[in-house]
């Protein structure tokens, strides 16, 4: 478990890398909010994401969810990445993921914020 | 030997397994368990799984290793000894209601009362003693409960946990109850004991490696670093640890020795059957 | 003269809306509180209530420097007579005992599945 730890942590530095020379743009047209939702996304109190996710930026993470890395190209719909992030249990009744929307953990700009700050990894 | 010799043997057999009182649905949760994680963790020893996430990560072991060669909670242990050694005003002690061996005690608990319809557990035993004999009963989650139960757990360490859950419709209820309550999701933020325990077990949450459910209660009460970093001395009761679990997934906290919880400590409990008892211990 | 009794008039009028509007308030809040009341009751009769809504030991939300839950938090607000801030609190109590009775429910029959 913890051999794949370390391979995994450098994956996202080095996608992170790529992702951010590759799409200057995309960075640009929302950076207050992906600035906003990083930080939601970060705040232990709120999305606490590093719980489980490994995400570029951010140290001692879990590793229960997939790292957040090319999120861009799995996602490239934005309504679909927050209508997951919003209820994961709509798909999945089994996942370990709160539903951040539906049990109003987050509130709803909060969720905008932090799917537009994912979408852009 | 005869046909008829056999046949009569198998038959005593059969007997013989049924008044042991083997409940076929605790068997079967066992073994798939087992089975679960043999398949999860196929270098880990069965017997290993007692030293929860130590078993499987070599950097934790080390710290855990260190921390037992001069553990912290030495004294609570003498402390539960001088408790259990105590008499009450009436001349009474705990072994008036425990038993006077106290190597014998720890390993009786969880059981079911069949009188009173109820499981029973070692500290609601012991307040209940307490009661009984018009002492002022413990606290429930930490303090001389958790040296008391410490001390009785330390005298039982090297057998092995045998919950047994047995034919009688309510103790199965019970049973099946604790069990519903370890799989169901609860709190805003939907997580069950499953799902850090089992299905997550030997993932990281942060830096904390989440420990897999079957070895759990062979090493309670607890020395936790977290709650050394609260009020108290960082000893803890099991039904301390239920409370602050159903804390994190933002779930209200049931009472301690209530129903709930100590139906899932029937089952809990139960999942550590054949697994060495190694009490009190050392957790992050 | 004309203008002071008219001054007066309107005073008196002011105050008896703004007076009629905080009763509308506070009705509106007891009957919230009431609803919050009656789904948190629903939700711990099948051990469903969440740490936030009304536990005695919760620190969700802060009033006058004190940590307290959400319906306590709306309670301490309408003693002060600030029942916007009170209706909201009641109603994420309400919220929240309504979703753990539903998420009890919907785990009635949680198990293994491995």
């Amino acid at each position: 478990m913890e051999l794949q730890v370390k391979p995994l942590a450098m994956a996202v530095v080095v996608m992170a890398a790529i992702s951010s020379v590759a799409l200057p743009q995309a960075v640009a047209a929302d950076s207050a909010m992906i600035e906003k939702g990083k930080k939601v996304a970060f705040d232990r109190k709120k999305g606490n994401c590093l719980t489980c996710h490994q995400i570029a930026g951010g140290s001692l993470a879990g590793n229960i969810g997939p790292p957040l890395i090319a999120v861009n190209a799995r996602f490239p719909d934005r309504d679909k990445l927050r209508a997951f992030i919003w209820d994961k249990t709509e798909s999945n009744p089994y996942t370990m993921m709160p539903p951040f929307g539906k049990h109003h953990i987050l509130s709803e700009s909060e969720i905008d914020a932090i799917t537009d700050f994912v979408h852009s990894l | 030997m005869t046909m008829k010799k056999i046949v009569l043997m198998a038959l005593a057999a059969c007997l013989a397994l049924g008044t042991t009182g083997v409940y076929a649905s605790q068997a079967d949760d066992i073994n798939a368990l087992r089975h679960y994680f043999k398949k999860k963790f196929p270098t880990v020893p069965f017997k290993e799984f007692a030293n929860g996430s130590y078993a499987l990560s070599a950097d934790k072991r080390i710290n855990w290793e260190s921390m037992r060669d001069f553990p912290p909670f030495e004294d609570h242990v003498a402390k539960g000894e001088a408790l259990w050694n105590k008499k009450f005003k009436n001349g009474n002690s705990f072994a008036t209601c425990l038993g006077n061996d106290v190597t014998k005690v720890r390993n009786r608990f969880p059981h079911w009362n069949a009188k009173d319809k109820k499981v029973e557990t070692l500290e609601g035993n012991i307040v209940a003693c307490q009661k009984a004999n018009g002492e002022k009963p413990f606290g429930l989650k930490k303090g001389n409960i958790a040296y008391l139960s410490a001390y009785i757990a330390s005298q039982a360490n090297g057998q092995k946990v045998n919950v047994v859950v047995p034919d009688d419709k309510d103790a199965q209820a019970a049973y099946e109850a604790g069990k519903q309550f370890f799989y169901a999701k609860r709190g805003q933020l939907n997580l069950s004991c499953a799902d850090c325990h089992v299905y997550s077990a030997g993932m990281y949450a942060r830096g904390n490696l989440l420990s897999p459910v079957m070895g759990h209660t062979t090493h309670f009460p607890v020395w936790r670093g977290k709650w050394a970093k609260k009020k108290g001395d960082g000893f803890g009761t099991l039904h301390r640890r239920y409370g602050g679990c159903n804390k994190q997934v933002r779930a209200k906290p049931f009472k301690a020795q209530g129903k709930e919880y100590s139906n899932m400590e029937f089952f809990h409990a139960s999942m550590s059957n054949g697994l060495t008892i190694d009490a009190p211990d050392y957790r992050e | 003269m004309k203008k002071m009794t008219l001054k007066v008039a309107l005073l008196a009028a002011m105050m008896a809306t703004s007076g009629f509007a905080v009763a509308m308030d506070e009705d509106s809040y007891r009957a919230e509180h009431k609803a919050a009341t009656e789904a948190l009751n629903k939700a711990k009769k099948v051990g469903g209530e969440w740490r936030d809504s009304r536990w005695k030991k919760s620190t969700a939300v802060k009033v006058d420097g004190k940590k307290m839950s959400y319906l306590h938090a709306a309670e301490a607000y309408a003693a002060k007579g600030d029942y916007k801030n009170a209706m909201k609190y009641a109603g994420i109590a309400k919220f929240e005992g309504e979703m753990g009775y539903q998420q009890a429910m919907d785990q009635k029959n949680a198990g293994p599945r491995h």
